[in-house]
């Protein structure tokens, strides 16, 4: 997995780098991890098809800043495979820095024990999402990323599929049996609608807002449900 | 009558009845732990087991019997006070009651009459007027110690009934109607009270909206006592640098610099979301508890805009934090950990503070689950829930809402 850590200071990004090399060791993973000065250095590079599954990134910088830069990572590049830790030397909770989605905040200075465990909060979500639904598909065996799927909808005796990657198919069967080793991941917010956890950007009691913009309507029965769901998270 | 078609007639009878039984206790009650198919299975069995026993013994000791302790366990699941339970069975059942004496008394010989037919169907029209107007409030629960006076008063009209009716008097009807009467008044002084009940709580909401706004003003009080006594702090060291200046004494003007640089004293602030409402609530409450020598461990990721109100907001954290204060004052070893996060529009607040379980809880005469109720009254509109319970020496604290609206708000 790759780390990309963008701060104009070096002595910090070096610092970082010493982190997830001493984390790698400790844990026996293998994050590999590249620094830049500004978002200016990066952006070319994800232009130019380089993937990162995390980026820790400043907020500011003296040219593009690190809010600037995260949304057009999720906005223009629709990336949302590329999770965020916003590092800051102040606590700044704009709303704009929630509409990007990140999975923490880290406070300069920044303690080799906070990144430790937010790499392994990250690993967490990383491995809920990594896994396959199986379904059987004009009488062949499929298999669909759990992270491609937006939702699942039941028709009758079919299981309509939207997903970020293809246009919305149904094969035969029910949800809970596509969904069985993944039922962390999604969440029942109406009769016969399951929506992946990891697509939702924001809820209100009414509705969930997913990253490709649609809006799903929430039952008044699974309020509690989504709320508790949620905050779990 | 043919023995088969009276069977069926006294089934379908009791099948009205403990229909009015269900859409009286359903409304009264309110609402019910398990799924509806329970609720459906309960009252189903309920109907089957008083049919059996009726159908098999005649006896009607027996059949009250069956009427009102099963009843009871019918009502269980329901989240209520036990007090409202009682009140529920016994009322339903003395009015079911004295409709049937009524009408015994009244048309003895009719057949309609014998097998309860009549009765049930008036019981089912009492039921459905009853649930047309009659709104349950869950919140405003039976609170007053009075109420089992009411409980007691059906309970009597149910024993003189037993005492009186069966004796062979022409005026059985006038002793049944009374009892019947007193019955609904009591039903109607139960829901006076309640209304009274109700305007106490909306007065104590108020009167924690005003603690609230308190609370601010003494945070808004406390800032600027600081910033004052800075200036004042600041004109001295201006004057002492300035005439350290003047007579030439760099060194001794250096030496006070590097004096008035350590003994700055830079404040924690636990709270810098932005939102200077917010803020100021949570270094308020902090302040406080660290004053007392509170170990806090605080991590605040909140947006600086919300759709809840802060308004809301303030109660909602002034009052938990309040508690939380309070509680540790009571006892050595202070401890508090505050969490506060915003999630996919999801706001989690988790408290924990270290608190002594033998003090009680009435805080300079004000009461300390008012402060509560405020904040459960300012989660319903956020569709949120709020989750108190202790582990060992400690008190957990959560609540959990929407960033939005609900539905009805």
């Amino acid at each position: 997995m790759k780390i990309a850590i963008v701060d104009d200071d070096e002595m910090v990004c070096n610092d970082l780098i010493r982190y997830i090399n001493a984390f790698n060791v400790k844990y026996d993973f293998d994050f590999q991890s590249e620094s830049f000065l500004s978002c200016e250095q990066i952006y070319p590079k994800i232009l130019n098809g380089n993937h990162y599954d995390l980026i820790l990134l400043d907020i500011e910088f003296p040219g593009m800043n690190g809010t600037e830069f995260g949304r057009l990572l999720r906005g223009k590049l629709r990336k949302y495979d590329t999770q965020i830790i916003f590092i800051s030397a102040v606590k700044d909770y704009a709303m704009d820095l929630f509409k990007i989605c990140p999975i923490d905040f880290l406070i300069k200075p920044i303690k080799q024990e906070d990144l430790q465990n937010c790499l392994l909060s990250f690993i967490t979500h990383y491995r809920k999402i990594d896994g396959f639904l199986d379904y059987v598909y004009e009488n062949t065996k499929h298999r669909i990323k759990v992270r491609d799927v937006l939702y699942l909808k039941s028709q009758g005796k079919r299981v309509e599929i939207h997903s970020e990657t293809c246009e919305a198919f149904s094969v035969y069967g029910k949800i809970i049996d596509l969904i069985t080793d993944h039922e962390d991941t999604f969440i029942c917010i109406a009769r016969g609608l399951y929506v992946n956890t990891y697509h939702i950007i924001d809820v209100t009691t009414k509705q969930i807002k997913l990253k490709n913009g649609e809006v799903l309507c929430i039952s008044r029965s699974k309020q509690n449900i989504v709320r508790d769901r949620l905050a779990e998270l | 009558m043919n023995t088969w078609l009276s069977t069926i007639l006294y089934l379908t009878s009791n099948a009205i009845h403990v229909y009015a039984i269900f859409i009286f206790i359903d409304v009264f009650l309110g609402r019910y732990t398990f799924r509806i198919a329970w609720k459906v299975a309960s009252y189903v069995s309920y109907f089957l087991l008083g049919s059996l026993v009726w159908l098999t013994t005649k006896n009607s000791s027996l059949n009250i019997l069956m009427n009102t302790i099963p009843l009871f366990l019918v009502t269980i699941p329901y989240i209520t006070s036990w007090k409202k339970r009682v009140f529920s069975v016994v009322l339903s059942c003395s009015i079911g009651m004295f409709i049937d004496w009524i009408a015994f008394a009244l048309f003895e010989n009719a057949e309609i009459i014998k097998v309860g037919f009549f009765q049930c169907v008036v019981l089912l029209i009492c039921a459905s007027i009853f649930s047309r107007f009659y709104r349950n409030k869950p919140s405003f629960a039976f609170h007053s110690s009075y109420s089992w006076f009411l409980v007691l008063i059906s309970i009597g009209t149910i024993l003189v009934g037993f005492l009186t009716v069966n004796e062979d008097s022409s005026k059985d009807y006038i002793i049944a109607i009374v009892l019947l009467l007193i019955n609904f008044l009591n039903f109607y002084i139960y829901n006076m009270e309640q209304r009274s009940l109700e305007e106490q709580h909306k007065i104590r909401l108020i009167e924690n909206a005003n603690y609230a706004y308190q609370n601010q003003l003494q945070t808004v009080n406390e800032t600027q006592k600081k910033i004052k006594f800075m200036r004042h702090d600041f004109k001295k060291h201006i004057h002492t640098l300035q005439s350290l200046i003047e007579k030439e004494d760099l060194k001794g003007a250096l030496e006070y610099l590097e004096e008035m640089e350590e003994s700055v004293i830079v404040k924690k602030s636990y709270s810098e979301t932005g939102n200077k409402e917010i803020d100021s609530i949570i270094n308020y409450e902090l302040t406080l508890a660290e004053e007392i020598g509170t170990n806090i461990i605080c991590n605040v990721n909140l947006p600086d805009t919300l759709r809840v109100s802060t308004f809301d907001m303030t109660i909602i954290l002034g009052n938990l934090l309040d508690n939380a204060v309070h509680a540790l004052k009571s006892i050595d070893k202070k401890i508090l950990i505050v969490e506060i996060r915003y999630n996919k529009g999801i706001i989690r607040i988790d408290i924990e503070n270290t608190y002594n379980p033998k003090s009680k809880k009435k805080v300079n005469g004000k009461e300390h689950g008012i402060g509560l109720l405020s904040v459960e009254d300012a989660l319903i509109k956020y569709h949120g829930k709020l989750e108190s319970y202790p582990e060992t020496s400690r008190w957990h604290t959560t609540a959990v809402f929407y960033n939005s609206l609900d539905y009805e708000s």
